[in-house]
This record gives structure tokens, sequence and C-alpha cells, in this order.
């Protein structure tokens, strides 16, 4: 059986149309374009913990030593995901692990409906509701129980900048868990802080087809 | 000098005790009994029906029909 000339074209096919983008205004460019997502949680706490535990910012004076470095030989705490595995510092305290939790839906209107844009589509709106547990170890239960209380103020204290700044609909500590020792490492204390928050996800979808323009009762007519 | 019958010297008869092994094995049980629990990072997980209602200042429920998470009205 031929086919028609203009069956398969010798050009590389077009690209995919871009995907609408999230628009979130006065939000840096990243979290425009791509929303909210759990890993940019995780390094969203890891950064502000980093950048705080540097010279002249350190609240407590008795973690005024504990500069971190990203460079092992140099750090005095370990602050990392629990999912990045760096040999060089395995045991090594003080440090802040950072977990993230489940994450739930939470539906905040009927159908994820959020009414229709100027052309008439559909656009929806949902919220991700999560936490990240901020593990602070030590080798002295004195000296964990004063880590993480500076853990927590920090995180507490620039809550409201970092909602207003990042978009965010919810993040706040939620909860400090009493002092123990870790199952793994009995030679250590730990408290873990559990740090909830909530982000939007909203989208568009576009239809392929135009709309049903009118109705045919043609053939009801006929019958 | 004492005599000391051959035979029966100190390091004779039942051994003593096995002393306690290192690494401060003896303070564990005590610290425990004093009411220090024991956490692991890999199975530790916060309530999450608490860290909602802390969030958001009321508690959520699976619906009846979707099974999504929907406010209460309890407060």
């Amino acid at each position: 059986m031929a086919t028609p000339e203009s069956w398969c074209t010798p050009t590389a096919p077009d690209d995919p149309p871009a995907p609408p983008r999230q628009v979130i205004p006065d939000l840096i460019s990243n979290l425009c374009v791509k929303g909210w997502r759990p890993i940019m949680l995780t390094g969203l706490l890891r950064d502000l913990l980093v950048t705080h535990f540097q010279p002249r910012l350190i609240e407590d004076t008795d973690l005024r030593d504990l500069v971190w470095r990203e460079n092992a030989g140099e750090t005095k705490i370990l602050i990392e995901s629990v999912h990045r595995w760096r040999g060089e510092l395995v045991g090594f305290r003080p440090a802040i692990l950072l977990k993230r939790n489940a994450y739930r839906n939470l539906r905040v209107g009927i159908g994820d409906r959020a009414g229709t844009d100027g052309r008439g589509m559909h656009r929806y709106s949902t919220f991700w509701v999560g936490s990240h547990t901020v593990f602070c170890l030590h080798e002295s239960g004195a000296g964990v129980e004063i880590l993480a209380t500076e853990v927590q103020r920090e995180l507490t204290e620039f809550a409201p900048e970092v909602r207003k700044a990042l978009g965010l609909k919810k993040w706040s500590v939620t909860e400090v868990g009493e002092i123990a020792e870790v199952e793994e490492a009995r030679e250590s204390f730990i408290v873990p802080i559990t740090v909830g928050w909530a982000y939007e996800q909203n989208w568009t979808l576009e239809r392929e087809s135009p709309k049903l323009r009118r109705v045919s009762l043609t053939a009801l007519l006929d019958m | 000098m004492p005599h000391v019958p051959r035979g029966y010297a100190p390091t004779f008869g039942e051994p003593p005790e096995k002393p306690a092994a290192a690494g401060g094995e003896e303070k564990r049980p005590a610290r425990q009994r004093l009411g220090l629990g024991v956490i692991s990072p890999r199975t530790y997980q916060p309530d999450p029906d608490a860290v909602v209602k802390s969030l958001f200042g009321k508690e959520v429920e699976a619906d009846g029909d979707t099974g999504e998470l929907v406010y209460t009205n309890r407060p």
C-alpha cells in the first residue's frame, strides 16, 4: 500500500510547547518556574542553618566556636541531609541532620477548582502539607539542649520572613521533641525539631479541542 | 613471712567475676532508668495530625467519599 509523500517529513519534529509557569508575584525566578518541591525545602533548611552557624551570627556564646565550613577538615559542626553520605564525617559531633517526613494533600476547594482564567480555562489549586525533622546531635546532654534551642530560635524568629519572601503558606517550628539517646550511637544525645510547612500547587488545564459550541438535536428529532 | 600452702596460692580457686566491659556499658541502664529514651533518625516520625493542627489551628480528617483530607468543624 502506497503512503502519501508527506507521511514522514525528513525534518526534525517541533519541540513540544513549553509548560506554563506558575506565576507567583515577588518571588525569585526559580520558584516562579518550578513551584515549591520538597527537595527545595530540604535545601532551604540546610541553607538557613549553614548561614546561621558562621562567626558573629551564633546567638549562644557556648556555641560560638561551632563554625560551619564546607571542608570536612575545617568545619566544627556537620549540617547535612540524612540521605547525603559523606564517609569522612560519619560520627562527627556536633551534628544537625535534616530529614523530610511524609507529606499529605489538603483539599482547599471542591474538585481542586480555583476559578477560570481569561481564556475560560479551569484553574486548579491544592495544598501540600508536610514537615521536616531537624535532628540535633551532641556528645553531651547539655550540649544538645543548647544546640537544639539555638536551632529552634533561629527557625522560629525568621519564619515570618521566610513565609513572606518565599511564598510558603505555612512554615514554623511545630514541636521540639524530648532529649534522648541515639539508637545507632548510644554515646550521642539527640533532640528532634519538627518544622511544619505547607505550600500551594496550582495549575491550569488547557483543552486540545475547541469547546462544544452547540448541541445538535437533529438526531433526536429524527427518532 | 606467712606460710602459704603450696597449691593454694591466691591465683587459684574460683575466678573472680568479670570486670565491667569497657565503653560505659554499665552507665547506660542507669540513664534509661531515669527516663532517657532512645530515638533513631531512621524511624522517627512526628505525628502528622499534630503538625497539621499546629499549622492550621484545626484538625483535618479524611473525606468519606474521596479519602482526601478536608477540614473538620471541630475547633
